[in-house]
């Protein structure tokens, strides 16, 4: 019994470290909002970018997503436009080309062919460095409709700071009113990505690539590589690479995009169940790099190994635990408070997600509150069944030598 | 797909926290109480009561008559009303009582007026009869023994009985006064008792008022008592060895340090003494925890009482779980040290208050003794069979033969009888090591004799879990484990106490925030 009960302690001491993490990152990411929101954006001169679509199979969305692009409040001559139709078996070539007769020496399409192409998004955003003539390189996801401010933002910052490799902004849900679903993206893109990416900036100097929205030098993309095609989440990785040669990546939280987010759960599944795998490949990557150990990109590291492994482990105790409980009568020898423990660990959560919500203009609303009390017990529960088997599911192909295959987000 | 999703894990949460709160199918028995206590005593009799309850596998729930609410009483099977004022009952009750139809047992006074009426059997009362001095149950007749106390409680409440069915009777000499007599599912005892013969007769009857044939067994334990520090090793050898031969399990109460003087003298400082019990755990004797030092302050070891301050009449401390963990941790650390296992535990004198109970539920699975059934002074109760899982007990393996002090052996031999009227008896008694050994050696005889056998207490699981301590024994055999944590686990309490403070900080901290984020809302004009 000594065995159960240490589990149980050591769920019960995980979770909570858990839950401060977040509410020290809370903190942190709202300092950060306070400060930045009184940012000017002004740059005399502005350099050359070129902006990276990867595209397979885009017919539903691509369209709008370049007339976004072209709309940018930047000069016309001071950027281009590069998407690269990765072995599209749609409209996609047929819609591109007729953008380009309208968008002419600005917009330019690459094709890959069966040799080069179909090998996921990374080697697709390769594919399309080749090409790209820019300073800087900036990545958007075809279903993105960025704000026309957003490119102008992201130059700036990285142009004022050279110890700056990259920065990234931030995507709100297009479709977050579609069902429950999305509305539960909704909220938790919102607190991660002001809270988590926000917290971590303003404390270490830390923050990842989400995937899209961001812009890099292109002198240090050519330096590293271009991205890791054997990657799963390609965008964490080269932003563990980039620091560790030395640069930061910033968050810019007034450069916006808006993106899709998956409408039902199969779906999402797939789609977050790569992210795992990439962050856990990420984990076995660089946990025991040792010259990553310097960098602020380790605490990254160590952050997914603490998520995936043991915050993971303990949750999947502690329901267990809960289970037990239910239907056998074996019982925890510890006591104390723990119906108090729990409330409070719930009301923490509660409060962390509110504050996030309410930075937004139109998301601090009495419905997506209520939301967050359900989000605890369903939206929470599975991404722990997600990251569950993500993390099996990587385990196992790592066993049996199998390589991930990428999967491309469906559209709507 | 989320939404059918989000529902299914909903009702799997709901089905979970209704399965954790769902009682196992049990018998619900309710007591209706007009008042806890006997005019001018202390001892909680509704508490001892309850836990003679806990010996029928029934979920016991209790309500103060005062504040009964009508009708509530269908939710159970079994209702006890107990009556230890001279009140009535309250009409309320007694309506709902004429409509239940299930087992209703009438314990003390207060009854004329249920009794007359047709669904009780129309009992004409007699008045009340101070001159009861014996009482006869199954053809067996016990005398009687009246207390003296406070006030006359002495008197029983006279029916005349012609419908119903009597199962047991007082005589004063000249006429037969009903003590236990029925009618169809309605039982009435017209006096309630604690303690003694009408006690046990009561604790008897209810195994037929419940419907549970216990298996009749004929067990008794023998206890060696205040085995300490400073015990006559010799003596005690002799004890061991005397049983050990005859092939005796017993049990040792063992005071793992002895204070004298303001000095301590703990039993590892005695390597003989240690030699001796580790051969006699070996050979029949399961050890039983009977405190730290049995005494508090400046008393000696095994005059004092350890978890009840007697001069005050109340708890040693006001935080008993800390002291009480403070003591059995020490007590257990210094017994593992000498490769002793005690498997259960013994309150000196049997004195100690309901947190100290609660306590001891959450780390032994076995308290020895009796039970101590009052919060205001040292009054215990001994029961005659043994308890499981009720209020503050987990299993309770009953004491209610004596000791030996001398050549009192038909003392406890009384005591036998008296207690075997219940039909699954257990019981025990205890010896002082310091008592001559011919005495202990003539009360086993006796007992073997009459065909009683000798419980094993380290047959049965027992378990002693507390901090890093994990004592368990099955089949006879003992395992323990004991892992000495790093500081910072080994004091869970103030680990929760800092998180906890860490927690209602950040909380507090976000709380403002959130007011803060609000108030730039309001002023951006969103």
């Amino acid at each position: 019994m000594v065995i159960y009960d240490n589990l149980f302690l050591f769920s019960l001491y995980s979770i909570w470290a858990m839950l401060i993490i977040g509410g020290i990152l809370t903190y942190f990411g709202y300092l950060y909002y306070i400060e930045s929101s009184k940012t000017t954006f002004l740059l005399e001169e502005l350099p050359f970018v070129s902006i990276l679509v990867p595209a397979h199979n885009e017919e539903k969305v691509i369209e709008e997503t370049v007339r976004s692009i072209m709309d940018f409040n930047y000069p016309i001559y001071r950027f281009e436009l590069i998407v690269v139709d990765d072995l599209s078996t749609d409209n996609t070539g047929y819609i591109l080309e007729g953008l380009k007769e309208e968008y002419k020496g600005r917009l330019r399409i690459v094709k890959t062919d069966f040799k080069t192409g179909g090998k996921g998004k990374a080697n697709a955003l390769n594919i399309g460095l080749k090409y790209a003539k820019g300073e800087f390189i900036a990545v958007y996801d075809a279903d993105n409709r960025p704000d026309r401010q957003a490119l102008y933002n992201l130059v700036c910052e990285l142009k004022k700071d050279r110890n700056l490799g990259a920065v990234i902004g931030k995507f709100r849900t297009i479709n977050k009113n579609k069902n429950l679903l999305t509305r539960f993206i909704n909220i938790e893109g919102l607190s991660f990505q002001w809270m988590a990416q926000g917290g971590r900036w303003r404390l270490f100097n830390l923050c990842t690539i989400p995937g899209t929205n961001f812009l890099v030098r292109k002198d240090i993309l050519d330096k590293v590589g271009g991205w890791d095609d054997k990657a799963i989440a390609e965008d964490t990785e080269v932003s563990i690479r980039i620091y560790r040669m030395g640069y930061r990546i910033k968050f810019v939280p007034q450069a916006v995009t808006f993106e899709q987010e998956p409408e039902n759960l199969r779906v999402w599944f797939k789609q977050r169940k790569r992210w795992v795998k990439g962050n856990v490949y990420v984990v076995f990557k660089y946990l025991f790099d040792r010259s990553l150990i310097k960098s602020s990109a380790f605490i990254d590291v160590i952050y997914f190994t603490l998520v995936y492994f043991v915050f993971l482990l303990s949750t999947l105790i502690s329901d267990c635990v809960f289970i037990l409980g239910c239907f056998t009568n074996l019982r925890v020898g510890i006591y104390g408070n723990l119906v108090l423990i729990w409330f409070l660990s719930y009301i923490m959560f509660i409060l962390e997600v509110a504050i996030s919500l309410s930075l937004e203009k139109e998301e601090f609303t009495i419905k997506n509150i209520a939301l967050i009390f359900l989000m605890y017990f369903t939206y929470c529960k599975l991404w722990g069944i997600v990251s569950t088997m993500g993390v099996y599911s990587y385990l196992k192909d790592r066993v049996l030598k199998r390589e991930h295959r990428w999967y491309k987000t469906e559209r709507f | 797909m989320l939404k059918k999703i989000i529902i299914s894990l909903l009702a799997i949460i709901c089905f979970m926290i209704g399965r954790a709160c769902a009682e196992d199918k049990r018998d619900r028995v309710l007591i209706i109480y007009d008042t806890r206590y006997k005019f001018g005593y202390d001892n909680d009799e509704v508490l001892a009561f309850k836990l003679a309850l806990g010996h029928f596998d029934v979920d016991v729930f209790e309500v103060s008559e005062k504040y009964y609410q009508e009708g509530y009483l269908e939710h159970f099977d079994c209702v006890f009303v107990l009556g230890l004022d001279e009140e009535e009952l309250s009409s309320r009750v007694l309506e709902d009582l004429m409509r239940y139809k299930g087992t209703t047992v009438l314990i003390g006074t207060g009854f004329k007026e249920v009794l007359l009426r047709e669904q009780f059997g129309k009992n004409i009362f007699l008045g009340k009869n101070y001159n009861a001095v014996d009482v006869y149950y199954r053809d067996l007749g016990f005398s009687f023994n009246r207390k003296f106390g406070v006030s006359d409680n002495n008197f029983v409440d006279f029916y005349d009985v012609k419908n119903g069915q009597v199962i047991s009777y007082f005589t004063d000499g000249k006429k037969q006064i009903p003590y236990i007599f029925k009618y169809n599912n309605r039982w009435i005892v017209t006096r309630y008792d604690s303690e003694g013969t009408t006690f046990y007769i009561l604790c008897d009857v209810l195994h037929d008022v419940l419907k549970k044939e216990h298996r009749q067994e004929k067990r008794v334990f023998v206890r060696i008592e205040d085995v300490h520090a400073k015990v006559d090793v010799k003596k005690l050898r002799s004890i061991g060895d005397y049983l050990k031969a005859e092939g005796i399990p017993y049990m040792i109460a063992l005071i793992p340090a002895y204070k004298e003087n303001g000095r301590i003298y703990r039993i590892s400082d005695n390597r003989e003494l240690v030699e001796t019990l580790r051969y006699m755990q070996q050979n029949g004797a399961s050890i039983v925890l009977h405190g730290y030092t049995h005494q508090i302050r400046d008393e000696k070891t095994g005059e004092g009482y350890e978890f009840w301050d007697i001069k005050n009449n109340r708890a040693p401390s006001d935080d008993m779980d800390k002291y009480m963990e403070d003591r059995v941790y020490k007590a257990l650390l210094e017994c593992l040290k000498c490769g002793l296992y005690p498997l259960a535990f013994e309150a000196p004198h049997y004195a100690i208050n309901r947190d100290g109970y609660e306590f001891l539920k959450r780390h032994f699975s076995t308290y020895v003794g009796h039970i101590q059934t009052s919060e205001h002074s040292f009054c215990t109760t001994s029961y005659p069979f043994r308890i499981n899982d009720i209020e503050f007990i987990n299993r309770l393996i009953p004491e209610n033969l004596g000791y030996v002090y001398s050549d009192n052996i038909n003392e406890i031999l009384k005591n036998i009888d008296r207690t075997s009227v219940v039909r699954d008896y257990f019981g025990g008694f205890y010896f002082h090591t310091f008592v001559d050994i011919d005495y202990l050696k003539k009360i086993i005889c006796e007992l073997r004799d009459r065909g009683y056998t000798f419980y094993d207490l380290k047959q049965e699981e027992n378990y002693i879990k507390l901090k890093d301590v994990c004592i368990k024994s099955r089949d006879g055999k003992i395992d323990w484990d004991y892992h000495k944590r790093i500081d910072i686990k080994l004091n869970f309490y103030d680990i929760q106490r800092s998180l906890l403070s860490v927690f209602i900080l950040l909380l507090t901290g976000m709380v403002v925030i959130l007011i803060h984020s609000i108030y730039l809302r309001r002023e951006r004009g969103w």
